[in-house]
């Protein structure tokens, strides 16, 4: 699965960006550069999926797809190789079928899992009368909501861990053995101790990084396919951690130029609030023009401008700045054609 | 008061009674003494200043030597229902550290490093906070480290002294009377109330198999572990060898379940491992010396040393986690000649060579000329001077005792030859001393008399008579009556079943 994943990253971004590229969607860098990159290339679903990533594993993946000659490395730049058209189909294909959806529930997703194993083992405990165990997680916000919830429904943790045995069962037939297998393995109840990842990947005879992705895979799938009838506890959960982290999507000082912004201060006024040059601003406002859905860009590029850098992307065939800049009116800024991208790329996926 | 004792024990640990020489120790700690006590592992040391720290009015702080250690103690007094305990160490965020501070005063027990505790902001609140009792707990560490790579556990008698001289504890497990003449000069505490318990272990018969080749080792290993179906520690000296034996172990005995274990692994698989043995879910930990401290596990059955460790103390530890619950349990030492070359190595290592001091003198120079600091923390140094930390720390020390360094900064124009030349000499005295101490346990391994005698000869006057004794006493395996878990295989369950079964639902 990662090595799929890296393929395909490297082929959506085939002689626009450097090998590394992949590493830091994946990764979940938070510049604008790699957040732009995830959105331009649509390889946003695989952008922080794996934070803890490490370089060493990365790069040895690459040398293993250099040494298997599907990949030539060539200074900055690189090259795929023995790239059929049936074997570029077969990998959309593949892709395809995983629910990974990073963009959207990068953080989400952790918390979520932890606060079900928390909450697994201190039901399952409470049913055997268990008062003294260890608990799976360390993570003070996420004792806290479990504390909350026990609370609640410590009177009928039976009936809970039924419902929850039916919810989670309807959502695991769906996705593959191996990621269910993995799921519950992971899993800490009354008497069991969840695997730890090294311990699956010697059971599984995958690499660490595949039983990461593995794992997230069903979590993703999961967040998405919760339903309000079907799975009303899953459901709480997952619409409770919505609530706590909508706001978080942003850098953090991105977040304090979007309050200032929001005020009514002019850019030039924020700069000099912040201390910071206004190029740096203008970063911080692309990346508000990325999440915010109504974002008024006529505020800083007519419409017949965006058309012109439209028309040069398409002569240039390239989403790289210079030579689109090259392209186009001198009076267009950086700044004006970074946001016609966004621009381009959210009317292109409202047409489809 | 004796009867007053006893329910406090009831009501905050659920026990019935104490163990040998708790409430001894107890006692006097509340009567305000200072006190040194060796108890043997196993017989809750924790107790003798979580009950005190329960009652006592203001803060107990527990210098505490390993950060691992630490947490285990307070996850295990938080699961016994006492939440008021706390520990401060380096493994935190600076705002974790400051969240823990602010909240000082909700604490009535707080672990600490004997380097933390040192720093001028962690101690002004101690001293506002007031201090009830302060505890070093695995007090040999004074003497064991203290002179060697963390200098720190040499200056807690500063430490004490600033906060206002409360009443010390001082709790070892192993403590030869050297050592605990030892810890009282260090701490500068004269006429401290020893309180002395036997530490040799009566449950635990001790056998010495001496093979003659690893293949041998490794053929006896399988068939004891064949044999014996119980919890099973195994220790090893690299954390390598602890991967590649429990491989090679499972390839040998299919159904039983082994992990590894050891100080380079992610915390979360380390504290999985640990839970999963707790839980009789796994049967076999092959491990280096990191597994053991604070883990509370009753049944473990049999201890076996795969590889030598560096001292008798570091022996008796790693046995003394065998048979907490008092029932026989074995303590079994695979032996083969040459096997102390791997600890000699070993304690080669832990100091700079005279080769490193003179790395370590040319990368001083600048610092020197241009009375630049010197880099603390671990990574920066080890950076800097591309060698572990602990000789660095070491190396500090030395300079500083020789008044050529004042905290991170050399006072001095230039570090003459005579101090390098003393040091050095000093750095061949500490190896020799080790070394002599890996002899000790090497004679042991080699002993043709009583086993039982020999390890404990340098720590109590007489050794309790046993049946199940040692090898050298007519000890067998097939003496042993143990009863055994039948860990056959369990039938692998889809995940559905396994979901089910572990969410507790009916069929």
């Amino acid at each position: 699965m990662f090595q799929q994943i890296i393929l395909y990253c490297l082929y959506k971004m085939e002689g626009e960006r450097s090998v590394n590229s992949p590493y830091y969607i994946i990764q979940g860098k938070q510049s604008i550069q790699t957040i732009q990159d995830a959105n331009l290339f649509h390889l946003n679903r695989f952008f922080t999926i794996y934070k803890q990533l490490d370089k060493n594993v990365y790069d040895r993946e690459i040398l293993s797809l250099v040494e298997a000659d599907k990949l030539k490395i060539v200074g900055q730049q690189y090259t795929l190789c023995n790239m059929t058209d049936e074997s570029i189909l077969q990998l959309q294909d593949e892709i395809s079928m995983y629910h990974l959806n990073g963009k959207q529930l990068a953080q989400m997703d952790r918390i979520f899992f932890e606060r079900l194993l928390l909450l697994i083992q201190v039901w399952t405990n409470k049913s055997v009368g268990n008062k003294q165990y260890i608990p799976i997680v360390e993570n003070r916000s996420v004792e806290q909501w479990v504390k909350l919830v026990y609370g609640k429904t410590k009177d009928r943790v039976n009936e809970c861990l039924d419902k929850l045995y039916i919810e989670l069962r309807s959502l695991l037939v769906q996705v593959t053995e191996l990621g269910a297998a993995l799921f519950v393995d992971q899993l800490t109840g009354a008497t069991i101790i969840g695997q730890s990842k090294q311990q699956l990947v010697d059971k599984y005879k995958l690499d660490i990084a595949d039983i990461e992705l593995e794992t997230l895979n069903v979590i993703h799938y999961m967040l998405q396919h919760i339903d309000v009838d079907q799975h009303p506890i899953l459901c709480l959960m997952k619409q409770q951690i919505r609530d706590e982290t909508i706001h978080s999507k942003l850098t953090h000082s991105t977040k304090q130029t979007y309050n200032l912004w929001q005020q009514g201060y002019p850019l030039e006024k924020i700069a000099s609030i912040r201390k910071l040059k206004l190029n740096t601003i203008y970063d911080h406002l692309v990346e508000i023009a990325l999440y915010e859905p109504n974002f008024p860009y006529e505020q800083f590029i007519t419409l017949d401008k965006i058309e012109e850098i439209n028309g040069a992307i398409q002569r240039t065939k390239t989403f790289k700045l210079k030579p689109i800049k090259d392209h186009v009116c001198p009076s267009i800024t950086y700044f004006q054609i970074r946001l016609a991208f966004i621009y381009l790329q959210k009317k292109g996926e409202g047409d489809k | 008061m004796k009867k007053n004792l006893q329910a406090l024990l009831q009501r905050h640990f659920s026990y019935d009674s104490f163990h040998e020489g708790q409430e001894e120790i107890i006692h006097d700690v509340l009567q305000g003494k200072n006190v040194l006590g060796m108890l043997k592992t196993g017989s809750g040391k924790s107790i003798c200043y979580q009950l005190p720290a329960k009652v006592l009015p203001n803060l107990t702080i527990v210098v505490s030597p390993l950060i691992s250690l630490m947490i285990d103690q307070v996850r295990e007094a938080r699961a016994y229902g006492f939440k008021e305990v706390v520990a401060l160490h380096s493994m935190q965020t600076w705002k974790e550290r400051q969240d823990i501070l602010r909240h000082l005063h909700a604490y009535k027990l707080l672990y600490i490093s004997p380097e933390l505790i040192q720093q001028r902001t962690i101690m002004d609140l101690c001293i506002r906070r007031k201090i009830s009792l302060f505890v070093i707990d695995e007090a040999h560490c004074i003497s064991q480290w203290g002179h060697d790579f963390r200098p720190d556990y040499l200056r807690l008698h500063a430490v004490i002294n600033a906060l206002g001289n409360p009443p010390v504890l001082a709790l070892t497990g192993t403590a030869t009377p050297a050592v605990q003449d030892d810890i009282e000069r260090q701490l500068q505490l004269h006429h401290m109330a020893r309180h002395l318990y036997n530490i040799d272990r009566e449950n635990i018969a001790l056998v010495l198999e001496k093979v003659t080749d690893e293949q041998e080792k490794l053929d006896m290993l399988v068939s004891l572990l064949k044999n014996y179906h119980v919890p099973t520690i195994i220790y090893f000296s690299s954390r390598k060898m602890t991967e590649q034996m429990a491989q090679t172990l499972q390839m040998h005995l299919g159904h039983r379940s082994i992990a590894y274990y050891h100080g380079g692994m992610d915390t979360n698989d380390r504290l999985k491992v640990q839970q999963q043995f707790m839980h009789d879910q796994l049967h076999i930990i092959c491990c280096t010396s990191a597994f053991g401290m604070g883990i509370n596990k009753k049944n473990i059955r049999l201890v076996i040393h795969y590889q030598m460790p560096s001292n008798i103390e570091a022996f008796i530890q790693e046995i003394g986690r065998a048979g907490r619950d008092g029932k026989q349990s074995v303590s079994f030492v695979l032996y083969k000649d040459g096997d102390i070359h791997l600890p000699l190595q070993l304690i080669e290592q832990d100091l700079p060579t005279k080769n490193e001091l003179l790395v370590i003198n040319d990368i001083l120079q600048p610092f020197i000329k241009e009375q630049k600091p010197l880099p603390q923390k671990d990574e920066e140094v080890e950076m800097l001077f591309q060698m572990k930390a602990t000789k660095i720390r070491f190396l500090y020390f030395q300079l500083q005792t020789r008044g050529m360094m004042d905290n991170n900064m050399i006072v001095q124009k230039t570090i003459p030859p005579s101090i390098w030349d003393d040091i050095e000499a000093y750095i061949q005295e500490r190896i020799q001393l080790k070394k002599e101490k890996a002899f000790e346990l090497q004679s042991y391994m080699t002993y043709d008399k009583c086993l039982r005698e020999e390890l404990y000869r340098g720590f109590q006057q007489t050794i309790r008579q046993v049946t199940n004794c040692c090898t050298n006493c007519g000890f067998q395996l097939t003496n042993w009556d143990v009863e055994q878990k039948n860990d056959a295989p369990v039938q692998p369950l889809n995940w559905m079943e396994q979901l089910r079964s572990l969410l507790l639902v009916k069929e």
